[in-house]
């Protein structure tokens, strides 16, 4: 069965190509069996990908960050699924606010490096000392001020500013599902007001929301084509260069804070502790501002990156008295309050 | 002579290529997604009044999706079955564009299009007079309704165009002869030919809408489908019940194209006299009329995608043309870094190597199915029907179990483009398998019988008379799959490491970082890989695509 003239060159031209291609992938494949592995969630992977590329050409070794396209939630979610068998050495980006549940779950090994010493105490939040902490934003009621003042609106200066009519569909907060930013809001409305009523300004506010975004990228793209004029966004989003006057009154905000810890079992142990020194050192800290946007906890760290975002006045913490019902408050912001 | 054990052997290996294909593939990833439903949890759910809202919202959508898609296609389909002219086949490939580019280019040439300060309301302002936008329907429902307009216009105008292309020429000769007017031949000729496409294209726009989720998220505003829901949540074994409950809701819709697709087959490939088609130009007003409804049409299918690849070379934000030409984003997309030590050309190298791996195991895997399951009746029925399947499966329910089974579980392949190409392969081939079968079936139970009579073994009948003569259509099914696998976004976003990415995770990872400039040139660069395989896939083929 000798194939033709022309078949026998296009057959020819399709096995060398797909060779190449085979060749090509397998010489391009990863070796992640001595790669120190770093779990975090999908928002914060350009800060965690620079951390740990600076971190491979100080050590040498071989690191990777993986984020399952997860947000905080979820990818801590997946390490205790993991318990007994972790993928993960280290876990970064673990938001305070889910602390408890990733602590009483008994994933994470208690790991002091000598850097935690230069820490300011007010910048602890987990005294059983699992999760240390890494950096923090700070999420203001931001607004397009070319917007508000094309419309003759006063700035928005507060949360229950939110519910006034005027500014009905005009505001936006981002799906706190599928965003950090969104569950942050989330909890500032719920840190401030309660469980209860929090839920019910969040369903008085509604009729004034146009959207949810997904994340930040789809909140920046609304922003910039005029679509909202008024919602929640970190700091360092205000006078972002790409949106026209993006302003805050930053009269109050919301402390995201969060972490880094050293997963139990993990199997590359040694090097999983030289990179929690290395993230929360002069050198990592440095990186945080510049390439996450977020505040390092080091004080001898610099984030003169971020000198033009203000900061807020009134700062609300999450209220470790409602730890423990993120998951429950996700499921009830889908169906009474965006679902409703 | 073979023994009854021999015979029924011989027939349960007709079916080995498409059971293996299906455990492999489908079977064990859900059984995965399966072991992890919590019993209690989903029956609570079908009690539960907000899921039964969001299963009537999806409904809904999808029914208000469909009717549109349709209606609209039915003269597009009309043309394309009658007319013919120099690069018809280009332009009606060109037409499937936003169906294989990533779903998030398509709504960003929506929202380019339908925001306030969009297109659309530009054009209504000067025409009203006013200052204010007119057009309040971006992030709401009517977006989604529209973009999936925009994205299964071409689908339905490919299966009808197969419907009015199976007309009778004889009866439609008949009708002309007999003075009957044009309602009336509509009515006896075509209609009677037509429902079973207009059937089955229907069930398909509808499973295609059914199972949205990144256009609701993306322009949807509040309104939510069950898919996203099943998205939000799937971390957690809420997720594995409503995948469920979709997968049963979408496994009865399959059965439906299923029973469909089989009568749209037999009608396609009957006995009657092919329509001929008119060449070269229209001349009466009905035909012009046609022609400029043709035109209209095409422009607004191709607008998304024209105004992403203008987005990328222009720099300000709303135009329909250029004022000036910028290539930063393209340049810049050289210097980026994407992961760790992932450069551009790695990850243009690694798309363009998955594709062509993934497309050409899918089209041997098909050609493997359909070979063996056209020996009987039975197993080409099976056959048909088992992979219609999953065209409707919801596509993050089934990434998901393959994440559970091969990622971490039984092959532990996370990380390993071989995973990538799995994922693909799962989603081409039932795809690609009606190119296949369809050529297949044309030529016809004769020609086999003679090879057979002058002693051909099945092998020889196979590589020396068959495939030569399918080859165009399996080439046509290449360039589907190259198309389909260059864009595919929902596996490679559970399947991508930092290490390992395609070009449309690239994209998403550009925007994380904030460098929107890159990221529409990478789109662009998406679109014109997507578009050179539509243009090029008339050229190597002069084989119809078909969607059913």
């Amino acid at each position: 069965m000798k194939p033709s003239g022309r078949s026998a060159i296009a057959l020819s031209i399709v096995v060398v190509l797909f060779a190449a291609s085979v060749l090509f992938l397998v010489l391009r494949q990863p070796e992640l069996e001595n790669t120190l592995i770093v779990y975090g969630p999908r928002g914060i992977s350009g800060m965690a990908t620079a951390l740990l590329q600076e971190f491979q050409k100080r050590y040498n070794v071989n690191a990777t960050f993986i984020h399952y396209d997860m947000g905080s939630i979820d990818i801590a979610n997946k390490l205790i699924s993991e318990k007994g068998d972790p993928i993960a050495d280290v876990i970064i980006g673990v938001p305070e606010f889910y602390a408890k549940q990733v602590i009483d779950a008994d994933v994470l090994d208690i790991y002091t490096p000598p850097e935690i010493g230069v820490i300011p105490a007010s910048e602890v939040w987990d005294n059983t000392g699992h999760i240390l902490p890494m950096d923090k934003g700070y999420i203001l009621i931001t607004y397009n001020q070319t917007i508000l003042s094309q419309r003759g609106l006063p700035a928005p200066r507060t949360l229950d500013d939110l519910t006034n009519e005027q500014y009905r569909g005009l505001v936006f907060y981002q799906d706190p599902s599928t965003s950090g930013t969104g569950l942050s809001f989330l909890l500032w409305v719920l840190s401030t007001k309660g469980t209860e009523s929090g839920f019910t300004f969040l369903k008085q506010l509604e009729p004034n929301v146009k959207l949810h975004p997904s994340g930040w990228t789809s909140s920046i793209v609304a922003l910039q084509r005029g679509e909202v004029a008024i919602g929640s966004m970190f700091n360092t989003d205000v006078e972002y260069v790409e949106v026209p006057k993006l302003e805050s009154t930053a009269s109050e905000g919301f402390v995201y804070r969060e972490g880094i810890a050293l997963v139990k079992g993990a199997k590359h142990r040694e090097i999983a502790k030289k990179f929690i020194e290395f993230a929360l050192g002069v050198e990592g800290q440095d990186i945080v501002a510049p390439a996450g946007y977020m505040y390092p906890v080091n004080p001898d760290a610099s984030f003169s990156a971020l000198a033009q975002a203000p900061i807020p006045q009134v700062q609300v913490t999450f209220n470790s008295s409602i730890a423990g019902n993120v998951v429950e408050w996700l499921d009830r912001w889908r169906r009474e309050v965006k679902g409703a | 002579m073979a023994t009854r054990g021999q015979g029924s052997l011989v027939h349960a290996l007709d079916y080995l290529p498409l059971l293996a294909f299906a455990l492999f593939f489908y079977a064990i990833p859900i059984c995965y997604v399966l072991a992890s439903i919590n019993v209690q949890e989903l029956a609570g759910l079908l009690n539960d009044p907000y899921v039964l809202k969001l299963i009537w919202n999806t409904i809904l959508q999808a029914v208000a999706s469909t009717i549109p898609s349709i209606v609209l296609a039915i003269p597009v389909a009309y043309f394309f079955a009658n007319y013919a002219f120099r690069g018809s086949k280009i332009v009606r490939n060109l037409l499937l564009t936003p169906f294989f580019v990533p779903a998030f280019a398509v709504t960003e040439g929506m929202i380019i299009m339908l925001g306030e300060r969009g297109l659309v309301n530009q054009f209504l302002e000067l025409i009203l007079g006013t200052r204010q936008p007119v057009s309040d329907v971006l992030y709401s429902v009517t977006a989604v309704v529209m973009t999936h307009v925009i994205y299964y216009l071409p689908l339905a105008m490919l299966i009808l165009e197969q419907g009015f292309s199976s007309v009778d020429q004889d009866q439609l000769d008949a009708a002309h002869v007999s003075g009957a007017d044009w309602l009336t031949t509509l009515r006896v000729v075509y209609l009677s030919h037509l429902v079973p496409f207009l059937a089955a294209s229907a069930i398909l726009v509808f499973a295609f809408s059914f199972i949205t989720y990144s256009t609701p998220i993306l322009i949807g505003g509040k309104f939510t489908t069950l898919e996203v829901e099943i998205y939000s949540t799937r971390t957690r074994s809420v997720s594995s019940s409503l995948a469920i409950i979709q997968l049963a809701m979408t496994l009865a819709i399959s059965v439906l194209v299923m029973a469909f697709r089989e009568r749209t087959y037999k009608s396609s490939l009957g006995s009657a006299r092919p329509l001929s088609r008119e060449e070269g130009q229209s001349h009466t007003l009905g035909r012009r009329a046609l022609l400029v409804y043709c035109i209209l049409v095409a422009v607004i299918e191709l607008m998304p995608v024209y105004l992403v690849l203008v987005q990328s070379v222009s720099q300000s934000a709303v135009v329909l043309f250029p004022t000036s030409i910028s290539l930063e984003g393209f340049s810049a997309l050289f210097a980026q870094e994407f992961g760790f030590g992932v450069g551009f050309i790695d990850v243009l190298l690694t798309s363009l190597s998955i594709a062509f791996v993934a497309s050409l195991c899918s089209v041997l895997l098909s050609i493997l199915i359909a070979w063996r399951g056209l020996q009987s009746k039975r197993a080409r029925e099976s056959t048909g029907l088992l992979l219609s399947l999953p065209l409707s499966i919801s596509r993050s329910s089934l990434a998901l179990g393959m994440m559970l089974s091969y990622g971490f579980g039984m092959l532990q392949l996370y990380g390993s483009w071989i995973l990538f190409i799995l994922g693909d392969i799962a989603l081409i081939v039932p795809l690609i398998f009606r190119v296949i079968e369809a050529s297949w079936l044309r030529i016809g139970s004769e020609v086999r019988e003679a090879a057979s009579t002058f002693g051909a073994s099945d092998l020889y009948r196979l590589f020396r008379i068959e495939l030569p003569l399918i080859a165009p259509a399996v080439a046509s099914s290449f360039m589907l799959a190259f198309s389909s696998s260059i864009s595919e976004f929902t596996f490679a976003n559970f399947f991508s490491t930092l290490n390992l990415m395609t070009l449309p995770i690239s994209v998403a990872t550009l925007l994380d970082l904030r460098k929107f400039g890159p990221a529409a040139a990478l789109n662009a660069v998406i679109i014109l890989i997507v578009v050179a395989a539509e243009v090029t896939s008339p050229a190597v083929s002069q084989e119809a695509l078909r969607v059913m």
